[in-house]
């Protein structure tokens, strides 16, 4: 797998962060998504990303985190370039605001996806009202990135083995060599889902009309004190406004 | 008699080929059973309709008498088939939908609207008897090809199914690991008493384990009784394994071996008894 994905993917441990409701997480993210789109100082994205930074420690997940963010540099940088050539007058700020905002907003997202298994994000859709189907075809698709990764290597190699050249010429014949590797991979494919659809039949799926879960979520106290002080914090830049303490 | 197929013959949707003619077929509860033959001569083909995706999934022409564990196929769907029959595939990657062993062992109980509580128990018994502690909450990405299959295994066994039917189950796996896999299959009909259909193309694998043999050719059995008896006649068929071989040559040869070795060991075990004698 690339490491940027790699980067997004659960792996267990047992912290504070985990042992939380996956809706009261995801609440948690989108109110550091919130303050980020809403505020126009630096030292306010700083903040978010810094205190992305502490509770991302505190769940021992920064050897997954810091390399997502790497991962992504080259495209904070691309956005800090475009911003500083193309906005009127050139703002060197608003280049920083904007490269910031990108990567405060992966952050807090990248640490809500390694803190949360598949399994509980589908059975949060499926509590809020999601049909299997969906949740399923979501916890699906995460669980066979993997095998997809997999079976590009092995078209890959198949059509290396015959002479093909992948990776040679300019960027047109490259991009079109690619598409000579869709056209096999999407056949695998098809027929790879065909053959998951008679496993899911043969497990005896679509059944019942009210099938059951093995496991349910329950919101904890722990989860209204987060999802409090995640409220108070997507008004904090608001708060500190109203209190005459104008951000820098 | 748990399922029977009598006069039974197939055509895919898609060809106008009968690709099963005229099979006769049974399986009891408590039987270890081999279905072998060559590459296209049907043997999914028959798995299919045993578990119902013939012609539920493939749909086609399908005509004879069918019963399994008291149920036609042509008039059941699968989900309902999946109560009786429990399916394992060759790629185990296929079968395997979550990243986590536990839901994975749970999924088809859901299915079925089974109640959390009694999943849960089922669930913790499985884990226990396939000894999948140390992997229950793995993706199949993290386990070896051996471990995917038998969690496989398990998450039919856990519907509790009457027969169970294993395409290939090990045709990724390397010897040893294919070896333990229909060793465990051989304890669950042992413990169970389930019926058990199992295609295999190394026979030298599987006839330790099995009851009985069915040789399929061209759409049709051709060759069904005790395995090593069917292995001699049918040879042509299904090619000797090398065991087998070996000690017909050595027979030959002169030396009084008595009866077809089932292993590797037993032939050696024989040799040496003779050579001792002499
Ligand atoms: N979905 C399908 N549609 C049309 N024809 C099919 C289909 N699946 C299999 N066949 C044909 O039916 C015949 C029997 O195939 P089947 O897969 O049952 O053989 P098999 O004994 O399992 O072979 P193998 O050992 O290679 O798995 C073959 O001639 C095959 O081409
Ligand atoms: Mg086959």
């Amino acid at each position: 797998m690339t490491s940027p994905l790699q980067a997004f993917k659960y792996t267990r441990k047992d912290t504070f962060l985990d042992s939380l409701d996956p809706r009261s997480k995801f609440f948690l993210s989108i109110s550091l998504l919130l303050i980020s789109l809403f505020t126009q100082s630096i030292t306010v994205q700083l903040a978010v990303i810094g205190s992305t930074f502490l509770l991302v420690a505190a769940a021992k997940r920064l050897r997954q985190w810091v390399p997502t963010l790497q991962a992504i540099t080259p495209l904070v940088l691309l956005i800090f370039a475009v911003n500083l050539l193309f906005s009127t007058p050139p703002s060197l700020a608003y280049a920083a605001l904007m490269s910031l905002r990108f990567l405060a907003v992966t952050a807090a997202f990248s640490m809500f996806f390694l803190t949360t298994t598949p399994d509980d994000l589908a059975l949060a859709l499926e509590q809020s009202g999601v049909p299997r189907e969906y949740s399923l075809m979501f916890t699906m698709s995460l669980r066979f990135i993997p095998t997809l990764a997999e079976d590009v290597e092995t078209v890959g190699a198949a059509l290396m083995s015959r002479g093909f050249k992948l990776d040679e010429g300019n960027i047109i014949k490259r991009a079109k060599n690619y598409v000579y590797l869709l056209v096999p991979l999407i056949v695998y494919e098809v027929r790879r889902s065909l053959m998951i659809a008679e496993a899911l039949e043969a497990r005896a799926f679509g059944a019942s009309e009210k099938p059951t879960r093995v496991k349910e979520l329950k919101m904890r106290a722990r989860d209204y004190i987060v999802l409090a002080a995640s409220l108070l914090a997507s008004f904090s830049p608001q708060i500190i406004m109203w209190l005459g303490l104008n951000p820098p | 008699m748990l399922a029977e197929l009598r006069g039974v013959s197939y055509r895919y949707p898609s060809s106008n080929a009968w690709v099963l003619e005229d099979v006769d077929f049974h399986v009891d509860s408590g039987e270890y059973v081999l279905l072998a033959g060559p590459s296209g001569c049907g043997k999914s083909t028959l798995a299919r309709i045993l578990n119902g995706l013939i012609p539920n999934f493939y749909g086609g022409t399908l005509r004879g008498f069918i019963s399994i564990d008291g149920k036609d196929p042509r008039s059941t769907p699968t989900y309902r088939m999946a109560l009786s029959v429990g399916f394992v595939f060759q790629n185990p990657e296929n079968q395997l939908f979550f990243s986590d062993v536990e839901r994975e062992l749970a999924f088809g109980l859901e299915n079925l609207g089974v109640d959390p509580g009694e999943i849960r128990r089922r669930v913790e018994e499985a884990i226990r008897e396939y000894g999948l502690e140390g992997i229950r909450h793995r993706s199949p990405s993290e386990l070896s090809g051996g471990q995917k299959q038998k969690v496989a295994i398990a998450s039919v066994m856990v519907m509790e199914p009457k027969l169970l039917v294993l395409d290939e189950p090990t045709a990724n796996l390397d010897p040893l690991s294919a070896v333990k896999i229909l060793g465990l299959v051989k304890r669950e009909v042992l413990r169970k008493n389930i019926g058990v259909v199992v295609i295999e193309h190394r026979l030298e694998l599987a006839l330790p384990y099995v009851d009985r043999m069915v040789v399929m050719k061209d759409g049709r059995v051709v060759a069904e009784g005790d395995p090593y008896v069917v292995v001699e006649e049918a040879g042509e068929v299904v090619g000797v394994p090398a065991i087998f071989d070996v000690y017909r040559r050595l027979v030959r040869a002169g030396l009084a071996l008595g009866n077809p070795p089932r292993t590797p060991e037993e032939l050696a075990a024989k040799i040496m008894a003779v050579l001792g004698d002499g």
